[in-house]
């Protein structure tokens, strides 16, 4: 065991001297969790009151109806009056209104049973939402002409009577009703999650110092002459492998006290991430051993590497939420360590108990017990004479 | 002659390491494909869960779903989709009863669980669904108003209430401010295109300072100079070579993307413009690099470091408008917040090569004084 602490502690001083871990292992996710910090405001859309302009060219009461209508919706939509259709169409080129409803000559009378009129409504392709805010809004006043005629026709009633029935309308309760229930938010902030997730992403990096160098090692003649001194083979992988564990741990806790500190990044309970730290850091170790036993040389290993770790992160959220998109993507998103560890830890910041890092840990024990013991199969092939 | 030689000799050791094609081209594309995914277009998600399998409940989502601006994704449990509100997956989502079809159907009133993420697009989300669901209800509605005014039962009511032969007095039609109809989708991967092109080209022009180091390492530049040539050839030979790789992994991207995902690249010389004076700026920066350290161990992470830190700053990674006011400023520290800007002169805007000559000036001036102080370190280094 003497020998493994001897060559763990090799290791680690070539590492720290030539500042390559140094840099991997901390420079690189804490200036990055910085930049991304910084500028990546939020991944959904946060609440923001929508513009939206109304175009009268009927000039009768069914502009003052729609605005009625409207000031039922509550305050996350702001009409605004526009003069001509024309000047609304710049308006929401120019982004200073989110949609622009056109009201047609002849609409009210149109409600009263005369002729059908088109309402246009104006979007922009690059503001959907202000899009689908503005036609709801007409496609909603349109529907509620239609019911009231309806009604009117089954009655048999005249202009006069329909009227009173607008009334009516606008008084009963609708037939479907939604009814609100306000989720709570269990997402990280941006500067939490890019914090953790630049964090893991170079933890698949900080790791390879260990186990891939006995390629390295190999390469350089080294490990030859390691395996000549009187250190079992055990000793030797046990040393490589403690290097990798050891540089995963002390990155993630600096990162994490770091960005703790100095970034205000808020990690959630100490005991849980500390179980999620332990368990990533088994994980990627595992998975870069794994992938170290299938190459055959040091450079193709360090290629296999940056791309299996590169493909992760990408899969696993480490530059952007991956399982937002639903689909096959969060599927593929749940095949990496990555997502585990950011899933747990979004549990645990918004305030869960900390048997919600339960699952995420099993999981990653999972990957390490698998990938593991195949790379332990695998890997005397590696050290021997 | 001998410029063209060393060209040769620089794209010749970058492609034989296959794994360098994953990373100058097929990581660019994997990620123009998953940002496109992801983040192509800036629609509201909205989930759904469908507790029975009732035609009308089927009608209601199916009219959501037909509604532009709102991707509207299924869920399989309540709980599935309330999780997928709280991580923000998507707005808000709505529950649709087992019983809504025969509640309908009997004239009885139903209720639709909403459940809105708090500081989110909820509310605007809101107004669709209503909006779908008062269409929906609408003969029912009217139906209610004739048993007031007549006092006959429901379904009496909702039987005269569709034997109404109406066409619709108001139909609403969706323009776009841009001229002509609205249209049903627009690129989606247009703009990760752009932002993955960038970051890329910048991050493997940085990487690729590996390389420089290799040769001197290995005595490759030794031995270049060692031959009859001037150090003013194999200055460069190195620096165009790194650029022809640089342009041709642009290339690549542009090519592909416009294939595989019918991206619109715009105005083709706004765009060359762009990509030239970019690929200049990469590679006087990876040359830099090269030129500041002395191992790969060290080159590398660095690479690394600066070239995915300036896309996040710069732009290419979130894009530049959702920065807050001071952070956009500082981006404009970064070649990728001028590029991000040009190229949505010419992506968004349509705008052509007089659009964009103002960042392509800056770009140039970026690209003079980094091959200027990269050629000076080279020189230096190699004749050393």
């Amino acid at each position: 065991m003497r020998a493994a602490f001897l060559i763990t502690a090799k290791d680690l001083r070539q590492r720290v001297r030539d500042r390559s871990a140094v840099l991997v292992a901390v420079v690189a996710p804490l200036a990055l969790a910085f930049a991304l910090g910084a500028t990546v405001s939020g991944f959904s859309a946060g609440s923001r009151a929508f513009t939206i302009g109304l175009v009268d060219l009927d000039h009768g009461p069914a502009a003052s109806t729609l605005q009625d209508a409207l000031a039922k919706a509550g305050s996350s939509v702001v009409m605004k009056d526009v003069a001509t259709p024309a000047e609304g169409r710049r308006l929401v080129k120019d982004g200073e209104l989110d949609g622009a409803i056109v009201l047609p000559q002849g609409l009210s009378i149109a409600s009263m049973g005369g002729p059908p009129v088109r309402i246009d409504v104006i979007g922009d392709p690059k503001n959907p939402i202000g899009a689908l805010v503005g036609r709801s809004i007409a496609g909603a006043f349109a529907t509620s002409m239609r019911t009231i005629q309806i009604a009117s026709k089954a009655l048999g009633a005249g202009p006069a009577e329909t009227i009173k029935i607008v009334g009516r309308v606008s008084s009963s309760s609708p037939p479907i009703s939604i009814s609100d229930t306000s989720t709570t938010r269990k997402n990280l902030d941006p500067k939490t999650y890019y914090a953790a997730a630049m964090a893991v992403f170079f933890l698949f990096f900080a790791v390879q110092f260990g186990i891939s160098s006995l390629l390295h090692e190999r390469a350089d003649g080294t490990l030859a002459r390691m395996l000549a001194a009187p250190i079992s083979r055990r000793s030797i992988l046990a040393g490589k492998a403690m290097t990798s564990l050891a540089l995963g741990f002390v990155s993630m806790t600096m990162l994490a006290l770091i960005t703790r500190y100095a970034l205000g990044a808020h990690w959630g309970n100490p005991l849980g991430v500390a179980v999620l730290i332990v368990c990533a850091v088994l994980a990627a170790t595992a998975v870069t051993a794994l992938v170290t036993t299938l190459a055959k040389t040091y450079e193709q290993a360090n290629a296999w590497l940056s791309i299996v770790s590169v493909v992760l992160g990408m899969l696993g959220g480490s530059f952007f939420p991956v399982a937002q998109s639903g689909g096959v993507l969060a599927l593929l998103s749940k095949a990496t360590p990555h997502a585990w560890f950011l899933n747990g830890l979004q549990d645990l910041s918004s305030g869960g108990a900390l048997s919600v890092v339960v699952e995420p840990a099993i999981v990653l024990l999972a990957i390490t017990v698998v990938c593991g013991a195949v790379a332990l199969v695998r890997i005397r092939r590696l050290i021997e004479p | 002659m001998k410029v063209l030689a060393i060209v040769r000799t620089e794209l010749t050791r970058t492609f034989r390491w296959r794994a360098n094609i994953f990373f100058l081209l097929i990581m660019p594309m994997g990620l123009i494909l998953l940002l496109g995914i992801a983040y192509g277009n800036s629609n509201a998600r909205f989930g759904v869960f469908e507790k029975g399998d009732g035609a009308l409940a089927g009608q209601l989502v199916k009219a959501l779903r037909s509604e532009p601006g709102l991707d509207v994704r299924g869920y399989g449990s309540q709980d599935s989709m309330e999780k997928a509100v709280e991580r923000g997956y998507v707005s808000a989502g709505l529950v649709i009863p087992s019983s809504f079809d025969a509640r309908i159907q009997a004239g009885k009133p139903v209720a639709l669980r909403y459940l809105a993420r708090p500081d989110s697009l909820a509310p605007q989300v809101r107004i669709a669904v209503e909006s779908a669901v008062s269409a929906q209800g609408s003969d029912i509605a009217a139906a209610r108003i004739v048993r007031g005014v007549q006092k006959t039962s429901l379904q009496g009511a909702l039987r005269r209430v569709k034997a109404v032969d109406l066409a619709a007095p108001a139909s609403v039609e969706l323009l776009s401010a841009r001229g002509g109809k609205y249209p049903k989708s627009q690129g989606q991967f247009d703009r990760s295109a752009s932002t993955m092109l960038l970051l890329f080209v910048f991050l493997s022009a940085l990487t690729g300072s590996v390389w420089l180091i290799e040769t001197r390492r290995l005595g490759v530049a030794r031995r270049m100079l060692s031959t009859p040539s001037s150090a003013r050839e194999i200055l460069l030979g190195i620096v165009i070579g790194r650029w022809v790789i640089t342009l041709l992994q642009s290339l690549s991207i542009v090519v592909f993307s416009g294939l595989v995902f019918s991206v619109d690249w715009g105005n083709p010389l706004g765009t060359a413009a762009v990509i030239l004076s970019f690929s200049l700026v990469a590679v006087g920066a990876g040359v830099l690099i090269g030129t500041l350290f002395s191992s790969e161990q060290q080159a590398g992470p660095v690479g690394m470091i600066v070239g995915l830190t300036f896309a996040a700053i710069g732009g290419s990674m979130a894009p530049l408008d959702t920065f807050p006011a001071t952070m956009r400023k500082i981006a404009h520290v970064t070649p990728h917040a001028w590029a991000n800007d040009a190229f949505n002169h010419l992506l968004v805007n349509g705008g052509g090569l007089s659009s964009v000559a103002l960042d392509v000036a800056v770009l140039c001036g970026y690209a003079v004084v980094l091959l200027t102080l990269a050629t000076w370190r080279l020189r230096r280094v190699l004749t050393a």
